[in-house]
């Protein structure tokens, strides 16, 4: 949905690519998932079944009909103009839409188990995707052979304790979270990290002195440092 | 917004004199529109054809560039504007108007080739005879350019590949304004004098810097410009990245463009890359078969 051309606009609005995209549902999808994390993942798997479709007809018929209109799109292009998301993003809610039922099933049950000892399961598609692959790892569920058999577990949805992001003067961003269990999500660097860090440091030095409005030091930046308190984002969503 | 994530995009001036029917020849000057500063337009090129973009200082420059005539009986009402794609109209007394493209890149598939045809698709009031007709009397110049290179050293290097430029447009090759020269051969040729000759009026006319085919029919549809763009792309690559190769080799590459041209008739499609290779046969060598006899001249016989 970003950056499309009015070719790639008109592509869009037609009867046969909204079909077979079934854009109209993926858009109505798209709205729901910004509210409630269960129904939000039924909405997920919802649009990945939706999308796994749709990304199937655009590797096979759906390049022939961007051909035909004189349209190149690669993968990546498809994500962002069709989805708005990034490929990775992508190829990961086509791998969900391409699972299958049964094992969909299984995690959503684990993950109902879990709630009901008073944990928090991590019932989002990076969860799913990471209880399949472990559970891929270690040959599935089950007993092996000659001994008990261990299931594969769902992950315990972390809360982040800390969350930093930085616009830079250029317009790339520093951003990182550190997770309730000590871990450290992060794409920067540790010198990009550290002069995040300084760069607040330094602003909070100049401006909580004499001269700084003590009921809220923080409003002079907001256009260039954003701090968040509260960490509780949807990891789902691609940055 | 034009930047590194987004690439080129391509504006309009806002020149008065490109929203406009100008007197003829009186039109503003193309654009050089075959350079970007942006190397994600050209990222998603495949090896080969990334040898067709040159890094000249900061921009990627296009090897190979085209510019189109459109020429119309009349313009869409309220259509005559200033379009990203054309330099501006003018006034022709053979058909009405013509509109004529600024120099776009001449490129294979991709994020920068989506950006040309976007331009195109803009400007449908224009190209599409739905909005603005045409009729026999009008033509679809097409102008090939290869960096550092003449209009005779284009043809001499692009003429064998053309035979199914005369097979798609075989009626016109007996048309005034296109029929003189008919095998496409340099004044050095020693058959030169021995077909018709005219200052202007050839199947292709070579100028300072490009090849005018002025053997195309009129545009009628934006479609089918995109197909011709895609098919001048192909030869023009072939003729000059791979002139060893086989004439088979260019026609089996260019038959997907030609069953969307001929809307998939397979039938017509094979027709035309049959007369393809006899036109090459007539182009190199000068031999007429009975499939093409009644386009050609054989020398001064018909």
């Amino acid at each position: 949905m970003t950056n499309l051309l009015a070719i790639e606009e008109s592509f869009l609005s037609k009867s046969e690519v909204k079909q077979a995209l079934d854009l109209t549902n993926v858009r109505s999808l798209q709205r729901h998932l910004q509210n409630g994390q269960k129904k939000k993942f039924e909405q997920t798997l919802a649009l990945s079944g939706i999308v796994a479709k749709g990304y199937q007809w655009f590797k096979s018929e759906g390049k022939a009909m961007l051909a035909e209109q004189g349209l190149e799109w690669t993968a990546k292009d498809f994500a962002s103009k069709v989805y708005g998301w990034n490929k990775s993003y992508l190829f990961k809610v086509v791998k969900a839409g391409e699972t299958e039922a049964e094992k969909i099933e299984t995690f959503k049950t684990k993950c109902d188990e879990m709630e009901r000892e008073g944990k928090e399961p991590n019932r989002t598609l990076e969860g799913l995707l990471k209880w399949l692959s472990t559970a891929t790892t270690e040959g599935g569920e089950g007993e092996g052979e000659g001994g008990e058999g261990e299931e594969t577990q769902v992950e315990e949805r972390q809360k982040a304790i800390i969350t930093f992001a930085w616009k830079r003067p250029d317009g790339t961003n520093v951003a990182c979270r550190v997770m309730s269990d000590g871990t450290l999500k992060t794409t920067n660097n540790a010198d990009e990290l550290t002069d995040g860090i300084n760069a607040l440091i330094n602003h909070l030095r100049n401006n909580l002195g004499d001269n700084a409005r003590q009921d809220d030091p923080m409003q002079d930046y907001e256009d260039r440092l954003e701090f968040v308190m509260d960490a509780e984002e949807d990891e789902d969503e691609s940055l | 917004m034009q930047n590194a994530t987004t690439g080129i995009t391509y504006l309009k001036t806002g020149d008065r004199h490109r929203g406009i029917v100008n007197d003829y020849h009186r039109k503003p000057y193309p654009r050089e529109m075959q350079k970007t500063m942006f190397n994600v337009d050209i990222a998603g090129l495949k090896m080969a054809d990334r040898r067709n973009v040159h890094l000249v200082g900061a921009e990627f420059v296009s090897k190979f560039t085209i510019g189109m005539e459109v020429e119309k009986n009349r313009l869409s009402r309220g259509a005559v504007k200033e379009y990203e794609l054309f330099c501006g109209f003018e006034r022709d007394s053979s058909c009405g108007y013509e509109a004529v493209t600024n120099i776009l890149p001449l490129l294979p598939a991709g994020m920068w080739r989506n950006k040309v045809f976007d331009m195109m698709f803009k400007a449908s009031r224009i190209i599409e005879d739905q909005y603005s007709p045409s009729n026999d009397r009008c033509g679809g110049h097409i102008s090939i350019g290869v960096r550092g290179m003449t209009g005779d050293t284009i043809m001499g290097v692009i003429r064998p590949f053309c035979g199914i430029l005369y097979a798609i447009f075989h009626k016109r090759l007996n048309t005034h304004y296109c029929e003189h020269n008919p095998r496409m051969l340099h004044r050095n040729d020693a058959d030169f004098y021995n077909y018709p000759t005219h200052s202007k009026y050839n199947v292709a006319q070579p100028k300072t810097e490009c090849l005018e085919f002025r053997l195309p029919s009129r545009f009628q549809s934006v479609k089918q410009m995109m197909r011709r763009y895609e098919l001048m792309y192909e030869i023009t690559n072939f003729a000059f990245n791979t002139p060893r190769g086989s004439h088979k080799m260019l026609l089996k590459k260019v038959k997907p463009i030609l069953m969307s041209m001929y809307d998939g008739d397979e039938a017509k499609v094979n027709e035309r890359i049959k007369m393809a290779e006899d036109f090459r046969e007539y182009i190199l060598k000068g031999t007429i078969t009975d499939l093409i006899r009644p386009y050609v001249r054989d020398r001064y016989r018909r």
